[in-house]
Formats: structure tokens, C-alpha cells, sequence
């Protein structure tokens, strides 16, 4: 018998799928480029460095794509109390998708980058080369088209069903991850101008629209497992949206700092960014206060755990590694040194990987006709998935804040012309990569613990 | 259902400690710390707000202590001059830092809601 209410959330499925197969690469990828750090050579021939970090950035992106996308198809229709307004296009889009990522990751590992932007017509509409964004013109393309059918068809969903807080708020947030790409179609020759735009697609994606799509899976889960008021979520919810609007808009400027803008964008960036700990703050806040006040007891704890991780992954990720070197004072030493990287893991692992994870352990054992919950064996895997991966984390995040402390105390700090080279400092901080290496190691240990979850009720899964 | 022993006055006064001890964690130290110790006597032996007020004053001297002198010893053996003595404490603060932050504000939670600490529901 099937566990959904809809039977069109089933469509959420191959989303999801889909979306660890990607997050496994990019694991796999990391520690690819982690190894290289430290022994150079390291594949050097088959995946250059170069290489192997943008697929594993990109990787990132497209995972949380898949799985924002995912979320979106398992919990519209449950929210607006209809089935979906068309599932065959959510399928369709699924496999545009899917194969146009596979291809573009492809392109990256079996051609030259060069070769590839000649193969795809970059020369015609230029807008490769750009970090994030390196994706070729034609899948940049692809990649609007299936945002616009997605959109439309969740939009259709929710015009004929319930309006409620957390669709809007999703909807929202998915707009403007839509509207903002547009802006990777932008490619001025001047480069400080390009970074200004460029900054318009990355911070007002990850410091922007997708704390919305953030806010909106976390108060669905937090409904489901702990029985709170609606009403009482989405007050919270409201709050925490303006926050993350307020702060993060302005909060670009922090990006403005030394791209040849005028000089106020140093307050205004070092100001607004100040703030943007604090809808990260109301995250852990709520989703404490929630589970705290919880009215049932959800049998699916390990969904539980995961939501909880979520909010406070997040606030030290995004909010306290984030205000570490966002002030412009601070940031004219650290920009670009290893404390940007590590922010980036723990805030991209804390508030995204780990949300969409979230809706992933609750959603799953429905999606399987599992039930509320998969068995307790099941759950105790993936709850060791979820301390082995998120320690793993924290770890790598400490050994990337030291790799970067000492980064700006070798070659940023150092006056009258003593500062070592970049090359050089890279060497003495090959100690720091070693073990960031280490744990990384601990972390791919993690998800194949956490994968092995889904094999354990295979029998019961219809 | 939950019930909960303590009144609303009660709660809104533990409440309210939390709060100070959380500001005293982030955008008002030292100040926050002072008029959580001028609460001291100020409600009943065995109450709620007594409860988290003493709980308040411990977390928050415990904080100074890792804070403050753990960093300052750190600095000291390590020497103002090393690289790795700013590796060390810059680490180390933050992250014990958020920790502190993280209690405090499962601190106020439970005060909210007419708990003691821990975990488990009234």
C-alpha cells in the first residue's frame, strides 16, 4: 500500500536519486583536489586541478539543484493539498536535466576546456570561463529551460490548490534562483564589472533566495515531525525570511570590498553583512523551540536529527564562520586565503547539503512505501551517517581556518617585502591539507554509511 | 499533553535570565554578566528563575574561563610572534565561542517553554 498522500510526490523520487549520485562525485572529486594539494602529481595527467574543482563545485550546484527541485515536487503538492499539475513534465524535465549535467561533467573530464567552449559555440554567446559558472552556454541554456517548465508546473500546483506561508515563501525562493542566473548570461569584458554581475548570481543565490528555499523545507519538516502549530511556524518563518532579505541583499557588498567600487561599499557591505548571522540565529532558535515544544513524537528520529543539525550546521557554517571574515578591515587580509574555503564547506554542507539531506530522510521511506519511517537498523546507519559526515565537517573546517590563519600570517601580514609567495606559503601549510585530507576521508567513510541506510529495508520497500 | 509546573511569571523571569546570558555571550558583554549577578537574592531559593539564574552565572563563568584565560594562556606559551599561536587561538575561540552560544540558546528555550535544562519534555 502506497505511504503518500499524493501520488504524484512520488515524482520526487528519481530527484533525489539522482541528487546523492552527484553529491557521491563531488566527494569523490574533493578528495581528488585535496590530494593534489599535497602531492601534485596526483592525477595530475588524467584530471588537472583545475578540473577536478570545477567538476566538484559544479557537482554541488547541480546536486542541490536536483534536490531543491526534489523537495519541491515532494512537498507542493502536500502543502497545497492537490496532486501534481503535471508529473510527465516533471519527468521530462528530470531526464533534460539529468543528461545535460552528465554530458557538461563529461565535457569537463574528457575534453580541454578550451576544446569544449569551441564545441559548444562559446565564441557565439560567450559566458564560460567564470568560476561556478563554467558551464557551457548551451547547458546554461538547458538549465533555463528546465527552471521554467519546473516553475511553471509547481506554480500551476499551487494556483489550483491551498496557499500557504511555505509555499509562497518556496516559490519565492525559487524565482529567484531563476531570475538571478540570468545574470551568468552577463559577461562584460571589463573584470571588475563581470565580478559585480558575477556576485549577482552566487551571493544572491547562497546568501539570498535559497535561505527562502532553506526556510521553507525546514518549517515543512519541523510541521511533519513535531506536530506544532502551523500558525506558530510560519510567524517564524515570516521573521527569519526578512532577516535573510534585509541582510543579505546588502550583504552583496561584502563582495564589493575590492572590486574598484566606490569606498562606502565597504560600510554598507561590513554593515548589512554583520547581520546576516542573525536569520541563521532564528534558524536554530525556532528549530530548537520547535522540537522542543514538540507535540507528537516523530518515529522518524533520524529526520529529526537531521533537521536539527541543519539549523545549527548552518549557524556556525554560514553565520559565525561568515562574520569571521566579512568585515572589510578583516576581510582586506583574508579574502581568498583558506578561510573563504573554509566557511564555503561548512556553510554550503551546514545550510543546503544538510536540508536537502533533511527532507531527503523524511521523505524517502514515504516515497519507498516504506512508512512514516524506515526501520530502527535503517535509522541508526543513517544517523552514524550523520555524525561521521558532520564531524567530519567541523573538522575540515577547523584544519581549513588554521591553513588560512596561517595563509594570511605568511603572506598577507607581512610588510616590506618578507610576505612569502603564494607557492611558498602553500608549502607550509601542506600539514593542515594532510589532515583536512584525513577527514575528508572520514566524510566519504560517512555517506557510504549513510547510503548503506536505503539497502537495509530494500525488502520492505515496495 | 504538556503541562507545565512553573507560572507564566516564573517563566517570564527565568526567560528573561536566559536572554541576559545570551547577551552576555554576544552583543553585550561583561554589562549582561553584571545584571545577571544583581538578580542574585532577588527571587525564591528553590525557584524556577533561581534555577536558570545559577545555571546562567555558571555558564557564563565557565565561558570567561575558556574564553578569556584558556586563550590568554595560549598566547602566552605560545607567543605573540607565531603564526601557529594565532592558529591555535583564533580556532579554538571561535569554536568554543559558538559552543557557548549554542547552550545559551537551548538555555532560553527551555526556559520558554518552563523546562530545566536537558532534553526530555515537563
Amino acid at each position: 500500500m502506497s505511504t503518500l498522500k499524493y501520488q504524484s510526490q512520488s515524482v520526487a523520487t528519481p530527484y533525489f536519486v539522482f541528487a546523492l549520485i552527484l553529491f557521491t562525485g563531488q566527494i569523490i572529486f574533493g578528495l581528488v583536489m585535496g590530494l593534489q594539494y599535497v602531492v601534485g602529481d596526483f592525477l595530475a595527467g588524467v584530471i588537472p586541478f583545475n578540473v577536478a574543482r570545477m567538476v566538484h563545485t559544479n557537482l554541488l550546484i547541480v546536486w542541490l539543484l536536483f534536490g531543491f527541485m526534489g523537495a519541491a515536487y515532494f512537498l507542493v503538492p502536500e502543502e497545497s493539498e492537490t496532486e501534481l499539475y503535471s508529473p510527465k513534465l516533471a519527468i521530462l524535465l528530470f531526464w533534460v536535466f539529468a543528461v545535460a549535467a552528465t554530458l557538461t561533467v563529461l565535457g569537463y573530464l574528457l575534453v580541454p576546456y578550451s576544446r569544449l567552449a569551441e564545441i559548444t559555440g562559446n565564441e557565439y554567446f560567450p559566458t564560460m570561463g567564470r568560476e561556478f559558472l563554467e558551464q557551457p552556454t548551451i547547458t546554461k541554456i538547458g538549465i533555463v529551460i528546465v527552471c521554467l517548465g519546473f516553475l511553471f508546473n509547481i506554480g500551476m500546483t499551487m494556483l489550483r490548490g491551498r496557499k500557504t506561508v511555505i509555499n509562497m515563501v518556496l516559490i519565492t525562493g525559487l524565482i529567484g534562483l531563476a531570475v538571478f542566473f540570468l545574470f551568468s548570461f552577463y559577461n562584460p569584458s571589463n573584470i571588475a564589472l563581470d565580478k559585480f554581475y558575477w556576485w549577482f548570481v552566487v551571493h544572491l543565490w547562497v546568501e539570498g533566495v535559497w535561505e527562502l528555499i532553506m526556510g521553507a523545507i525546514l518549517a515543512f519538516i519541523l510541521i511533519k515531525i513535531t506536530g506544532v502549530d502551523r500558525e506558530i511556524i510560519e510567524k517564524w518563518l515570516y521573521v527569519i525570511v526578512a532577516m535573510a532579505l534585509i541582510s543579505g541583499l546588502l550583504g552583496t557588498g561584502h563582495h564589493f570590498f575590492w572590486l574598484a567600487t566606490p569606498e562606502y561599499w565597504q560600510w554598507v557591505g561590513s554593515v548589512f553583512s554583520a547581520l546576516e548571522p542573525l536569520p541563521f540565529f532564528a534558524m536554530v532558535l525556532y528549530a530548537f523551540n520547535m522540537v522542543n515544544n514538540r507535540r507528537r513524537e516523530h518515529p522518524n528520529k533520524a529526520a529529526t536529527l537531521w533537521a536539527l543539525g541543519t539549523a545549527v550546521m548552518a549557524f556556525l557554517g554560514a553565520g559565525v564562520w561568515g562574520f569571521l571574515h566579512t568585515l572589510a578591515p578583516v576581510n582586506f587580509y583574508t579574502h581568498g586565503t583558506q578561510i573563504t574555503a573554509a566557511h564555503a564547506h561548512m556553510a554550503f554542507y551546514g545550510a543546503y547539503a544538510m536540508i536537502v539531506l533533511t527532507i531527503i530522510s523524511y521523505a524517502m521511506p514515504k516515497l519507498r512505501g516504506i512508512g512514516e519511517a524506515s526501520s530502527k537498523k535503517a535509522q541508526v546507519l543513517e544517523m552514524w551517517g550523520f555524525w561521521l559526515m558532520t564531524v567530519a565537517m567541523v573538522f575540515i573546517t577547523l584544519f581549513l581556518t588554521g591553513a588560512g590563519v596561517l595563509q594570511v600570517w605568511l603572506q598577507r601580514l607581512p610588510e616590506g617585502g618578507e610576505a612569502l609567495s603564494f607557492m611558498e606559503t602553500q608549502d607550509k601549510l601542506s600539514i593542515f591539507y594532510w589532515a583536512r585530507e584525513a577527514t575528508g576521508l572520514i566524510f566519504l567513510i560517512g555517506l557510504i554509511t549513510y547510503m548503506c541506510n536505503f539497502l537495509v529495508d530494500r525488502k520492505a520497500a515496495k | 499533553m504538556k503541562i507545565n509546573k512553573y507560572d507564566q511569571n516564573e517563566i517570564k523571569q527565568a526567560s528573561a535570565i536566559a536572554v541576559w546570558s545570551l547577551l552576555n555571550l554576544t552583543f553585550l558583554p561583561l554589562l549582561s554578566f553584571i545584571v545577571l549577578l544583581s538578580k542574585i537574592n532577588k527571587f525564591a531559593t528553590n525557584s524556577f528563575a533561581t534555577y536558570h539564574l545559577h545555571f546562567a552565572i555558571k555558564l557564563n563563568l565557565a565561558a570567561a574561563t575558556a574564553l578569556i584565560l584558556v586563550s590568554a594562556l595560549i598566547i602566552l606559551f605560545g607567543g605573540l610572534n607565531s603564526g601557529m599561536t594565532w592558529v591555535f587561538v583564533i580556532t579554538y575561540f571561535i569554536s568554543v565561542h559558538a559552543v557557548f552560544i549554542l547552550i545559551s540558546v537551548w538555555m532560553l528555550v527551555r526556559a520558554w517553554a518552563g523546562n530545566k535544562m536537558g532534553y526530555k519534555q515537563v
